[in-house]
């Protein structure tokens, strides 16, 4: 068995008084691409933030490689070469695209970037024209693609994706899920966490299905897309 | 309770808000009808919420217009619009967290006191003044039927929130705050209730329970209308009697829970679609 | 002509010395989303600096420059970690009571290291004057253009150009996902205090060579016209910062040319009321504006919550909240009425009175800005109008002191109604500007309105209370001002408890806590912050009244912004919305002073750290939050 690149074990998150994660454990090999499922408030986007160091497990502990990053400061994280694309996108919004790419790869700032910014242009040749826009005046599609793209200039070694359709029309759904699969085409490694199950599940290799805060349901994705529970944890219905 | 229940529809009329560069609702309509228990259902971001912030005039439309009855209530302000008869819980529950938990529902029967809107003429805030300060016997009398009511709010729910009714809302847990929020908006009577993902944050046993309170209020409230954004479709398809369902600000289907929530656009927006070679959309679980 | 240009070369200048500040005010709100009030005092602290390094150690200008700007940065991290950091997870009023005191403790710091006195500033330009086309052009006008524009200039490309820049508006912007490129935003902090700070050093140098002169008090009054002009150009914007204090510059400028240098901040006051009231963000402002409170829903049509919602509940819930029982309050008044019998000390007394007239006050603001949620800085104007009342009713009409006290709450009472009318639609920090401007204004027309208040004469000679009910016998004696200040005090905490306990206090309360959910919830938030406005006005105007009769004389001095930043310091000190706390809180601070005189010039310093240590170990104030 290969060594993880990303591995949760155990890991019991709370908000408050309120638990959000339960004994939630998941590796992710390398070049793999993992989705966590689940519906609303399932606890899907709690494991992406905890990951990234957004949010601090109670116990439990998630391992980088090899090294412990629980505990460590999200920038720390990020240093260690993980990308995030965050849920909602969560672009600058009075920066322009250009500026919101390269803030990508600030923790890079000392190395060369020009060619990354031209790789993540020639990815998303949409964004060409539109360097020198705000990135706020964009609608929601053209906004996940700087998302991403900025995400993309970390030359990341884990990139973590946190809802990726959400909001979006079925045309950007289409552009977004054609670039994640260019990027595993790549070998990139990747976390994505999606509500979109369908969508996820004809990507990734394998998949976890949240409920509640709890795992109910991992294995191979093909195996998941076929099993009746996924809908069941999804749409709430009875047996 | 006041004399006569009025009944009024609720209309929503080609309206649309934009966020920026996001369109969140586009060219919505939408009637419900008096009494009726309609469930609005969507994934994330389907602009669910930014709804029920138009028509409770937390936010304006960029177009269309919202009406209840003959009333129109786009452009009025949020106090208005709750005189006149709208009530509303939060997504994020919106408690007061310094009040006190009684003090938080009797909030609720405030204009009920001071005469907003469809609760008769309006009072001097000389009068309210000097009532606050040397009470006439009619003045507390009022103030004991007020309390009276906020008092049975919250019993309706068990001992959730009564046994705690002077500790600061921002106590509470997540559950209790939602129920809190839910007999802050039930004291003033309203004649349309919006609730926003009342059962979130909650176990399957507390969600049963509250579904049952909310059913519990359609049965003994038949003239009240209830809209209800949902995430949990169980609850739903138990409650609700008609169901919209959004994505990208429109509505995608509607009809019975059975009807709508079997619409294969439904299962669609869930659980997303799946592409196939030919470019043709099909949901992986077509049953 | 002639004179235009002049005044608007004059407006220039000093405008770039407020945009400065104003700058520094933005970079600070924008990255750690607090108002930094320490920020006058790093403007001085820097004019000092250069000025000891020329004068005492006669560097070159040049070098003292460098030296001041880079001595306010080193201050300005200071102030961070001893004062701020610590308080990033507690109540959100916490920041403003800390830098307030932090402000206290630098001013009179200075006055023990610099003296009080008014310092002349050695500018080698001095005397230079070009003449350019008939107008007057100094050397000092072209060196604080091109040090002002130079800096900005700097700063802007700073900002759009290195990745240090870039990295400060993305945390500004978006601070999560700031942190999720990998940019550390506890460091883009503190590095912004530091700039911030640098650029109040800057102006305090360019503000010293401009009119040659220097004084340990000067930064409170360009502070305020600093953040002013933040709030001018909307708080978040740099540019609108620069506009802003530019505008402000100008207008000033031109007022104090063609309407008289009484005018000069009338104009500037008036001109920043009717930008928030035309433009509630600002002219460059955005959403954000709404602050500390405004929530991504409400950040619509409605202001959102106030700055102190839940500060009574939350992680930092005190254990300990002072709610006396009547008969306990009933007890403890009586109690201090037996003070005359015990002491004749005619220095003890008139403490006395005045920690209780003190005590009414911050009671009267505790109501606003405790209960209802709205931070005032402007108290000092209602308490001022009843002091007025008083003295003219008092002096010139000679009416018994029923109809004196009760006429001079009732105006106070109608002065504060008009307060609220232009905060109503605002929210967060702006509500403090609005208020700050309308103390501004009010003390403007007592300095200014000499044929009614004599101006900064002031009116003296107002005589002993005399009651009609009492056969008009003058109140001479100490000890009977003593039992009237109590019994007005007894007044207002009846008022205050019943209203409080009231479904009044209640909507104030929600709207405190949420004003979007409490509008939701029917209730007229517009209706109850004028009635909030209204009451604490007339218990402030008792309290004037009080302070008329007890000093016989008032000053348009007595009811400066000083006098509201120490009302509102006394409020949030007792616990906002304590009753019983605000009494403490306002007799201790009026009389902590004289309890520290042993401490001779330190008392002040002490009197700052005490404030320090309470923020940092009890953030909910002494009697807890209400």
């Amino acid at each position: 068995m290969p060594a993880d690149l990303l591995r949760l074990e155990n890991v019991n998150v709370f908000y408050g008084p309120v638990q959000a994660l339960y004994d939630v454990s998941l590796r992710v090999a390398p070049g793999e691409l993992v989705s966590v499922l689940g519906g609303n408030a399932s606890g899907k986007s709690t494991t992406v933030k905890t990951v990234l160091g957004l949010v601090r497990p109670q116990s439990g502990a998630v391992f980088l490689e090899r090294r412990r990053i629980d505990g460590l400061a999200a920038h720390r994280v990020i240093g260690l070469g993980v990308g995030s694309i965050p849920e909602g996108r969560r672009v600058f919004p009075e920066m322009t695209v250009r500026d919101n790419l390269l803030l990508g790869a600030y923790t890079r700032r000392k190395e060369d970037h020009a060619a990354d910014l031209e790789r993540v242009v020639a990815l998303f040749p949409a964004l060409a024209s539109r360097l020198h826009q705000a990135a706020g005046t964009m609608s929601g599609g053209e906004q996940q693609m700087v998302a991403m793209a900025r995400a993309l200039m970390r030359r990341p070694k884990l990139l973590c994706i946190d809802e990726p359709s959400m909001g979006l029309s079925p045309l950007y759904v289409d552009k977004v899920y054609d670039v994640i699969r260019r990027l595993k085409e790549e070998g990139v490694t990747m976390l994505m966490v999606e509500q979109s199950a369908n969508r996820a599940l004809e990507v990734a290799d394998r998949a976890y299905v949240l409920q509640n805060g709890r795992v109910v349901l991992e294995g191979p994705a093909h195996e998941l897309a076929a099993d009746p529970a996924v809908r069941r944890a999804y749409l709430g219905e009875t047996a | 309770m006041p004399a006569q229940r009025d009944v009024k529809p609720l209309i929503v009329d080609r309206v649309t808000k934009r966020f920026g560069g996001v369109t969140a609702v586009n060219n919505l309509s939408l009637r419900v009808a008096p009494g009726e228990l309609l469930a609005i259902v969507g994934p994330n971001g389907a602009g669910k919420s930014t709804l029920f912030q138009l028509i409770s005039g937390v936010i304006r439309p960029d177009g269309g217009q919202i009406w209840l009855g003959n009333t129109e209530l786009t452009g009025k302000s949020p106090e208005r619009i709750a005189a006149l008869g709208v009530g509303r819980t939060f997504q994020t529950s919106r408690v007061f967290p310094g009040l006190t938990v009684w003090d938080s529902v009797r909030v609720g029967v405030h204009m009920e006191l001071i005469g907003g809107g469809r609760f008769g003429r309006r009072v001097l805030p000389f009068y309210e003044l000097a009532m606050a300060l040397v009470p006439s016997r009619r003045y507390k009398k009022k103030l004991a039927e007020l309390d009276a009511k906020a008092e049975a709010a919250l019993r309706l729910f068990g001992d959730r929130l009564w046994p705690r009714r002077l500790d600061p809302a921002g106590s509470l847990s997540y559950a209790n705050r939602r129920r809190l929020e839910l007999a802050r908006a039930l004291v003033s009577e309203p004649i349309v209730l919006l609730l926003d993902a009342p059962t979130a944050g909650m176990n399957p046993t507390e969600t049963a329970e509250l579904a049952g309170i909310i059913a519990e209020l359609h049965r003994t409230r038949p003239a009240m209308t209830i809209v209800l954004v949902e995430h949990k479709l169980e609850v739903v398809r138990d409650l609700a009697g008609r169901v919209v369902v959004m994505e990208y600000g429109s509505i995608i289907a509607e009809g019975s829970p059975s009807e709508a929530l079997a619409d294969p656009r439904v299962v669609e927006a869930y659980l997303g679609r799946s592409r196939r070679a030919n470019g043709k959309v099909e949901p992986v679980y077509a049953s | 002509m002639l004179e235009f240009v002049s005044q608007l070369i004059n407006g220039l200048a000093i405008g770039n010395v407020y945009a400065l500040l104003a700058l520094g005010y933005t970079l600070v709100f924008g990255v750690a989303r607090l108002i930094n009030f320490a920020q006058g005092s790093v403007f001085m602290f820097g004019a000092y600096i250069a000025w000891t390094a020329v004068a005492l150690w006669n560097l070159p200008l040049g070098l003292a420059f460098v030296l001041a700007v880079l001595c306010s940065a080193l201050l300005g991290l200071l102030m961070d970690a001893v004062a701020l950091r610590p308080l990033q997870k507690g109540p959100q009023i916490a920041p403003l009571l800390s830098t307030l005191a932090l402000s206290i403790i630098l001013d009179r710091a200075a006055e023990l290291i610099w003296s009080p006195a008014t310092r002349s500033f050695p500018s080698p330009l001095a005397g230079t004057v070009w003449r350019v086309g008939g107008a007057f052009i100094s050397a000092v006008d072209v060196v604080i253009f091109a040090a002002g524009l130079l800096t900005m200039a700097g700063l802007a490309w700073f900002l759009k150009s290195t990745w240090t820049g870039k990295a400060i508006r993305a945390t500004a912007q978006d601070p999560e996902a700031a942190q999720q490129v990998g940019i550390d935003v506890a460091r883009v902090r503190r590095l912004t205090f530091g700039l911030a700070a640098g650029l109040g050093g800057t102006g305090g140098v360019l503000v010293g060579m401009y009119y040659q002169s220097i004084f340990p008090s000067m930064g409170l009054p360009y502070g305020l016209k600093g953040f002013a002009a933040a709030l001018l150009g909307g708080i978040t914007s740099t540019p609108g910062a620069v506009a802003g204090g530019m505008l402000l510059g100008i207008f000033e400028s031109l007022a104090s040319a063609y309407a008289g240098t009484g005018y000069r901040d009338l104009v500037a006051y008036v001109l920043l009321m009717l930008v928030l009231l035309w433009r509630p963000r600002g002219l460059f402002g955005d959403r954000r504006l709404d602050g500390l409170g405004g929530s991504q829903a409400a950040s619509g049509a409605v202001p959102g919550t106030s700055p102190l919602a839940s500060a009574a509940a939350g992680a930092a819930a005190p254990r300990f909240t002072l709610r006396p029982r009547a008969w306990h309050v009933a007890a403890a008044l009586a109690l201090a009425a037996l003070l005359p019998l015990a002491t004749r000390d005619f220095y003890a007394l008139q403490v006395a009175v005045t920690a209780v007239i003190f005590g009414t006050l911050a009671l009267s603001l505790t109501l606003i800005s405790g209960s209802a949620g709205q931070i005032s800085l402007g108290h000092a104007a209602l308490f001022g109008v009843g002091a007025y009342t008083t003295a003219i009713l008092a002096r010139n009409f000679g009416l018994p002191s029923e109809v004196v006290l009760a006429a001079s709450g009732l105006l106070a009472a109608a002065a504060g109604v008009l307060t609220s009318l232009p905060t109503l639609r605002l929210s967060g920090h702006t509500v403090v500007v609005a208020t700050l401007a309308v103390g501004q204004i009010v003390h403007l027309v007592f300095l200014n309105w000499i044929s009614v208040t004599r101006g900064p004469m002031g009116i003296p000679g107002i005589p002993a209370p005399e009651f009609a009910v009492a056969a008009r016998t003058p109140l001479w004696d100490l000890s009977h001002h003593y039992w009237l200040a109590l019994a007005v005090l007894a007044v207002a905490l009846f008022i205050g408890r019943r209203l409080l306990t009231s479904p009044m206090g209640r909507a104030w309360r929600a709207i405190r806590e949420d004003r979007l959910a409490a509008q939701a919830a029917g209730i007229p938030a517009s209706r109850y912050l004028s009635l909030v406005y209204g009451v604490g006005g007339f218990l402030a105007g008792l309290a004037g009244s009080l302070y008329a009769y007890l000093l016989s004389f008032v000053s348009p001095d007595s009811f400066y912004t000083d006098t509201s930043i120490l009302v509102l310091t006394m409020a949030v000190l007792g616990g906002l919305g304590n009753l019983a706390g605000a009494v403490i809180g306002g007799a201790a601070l009026a009389s902590l002073p004289e309890l520290f005189r042993p401490l001779a010039d330190y008392r002040l310093i002490v009197y700052g750290l005490v404030l320090l240590v309470c923020v940092r170990f009890r953030p909910q104030g002494i009697g807890g939050t209400e």
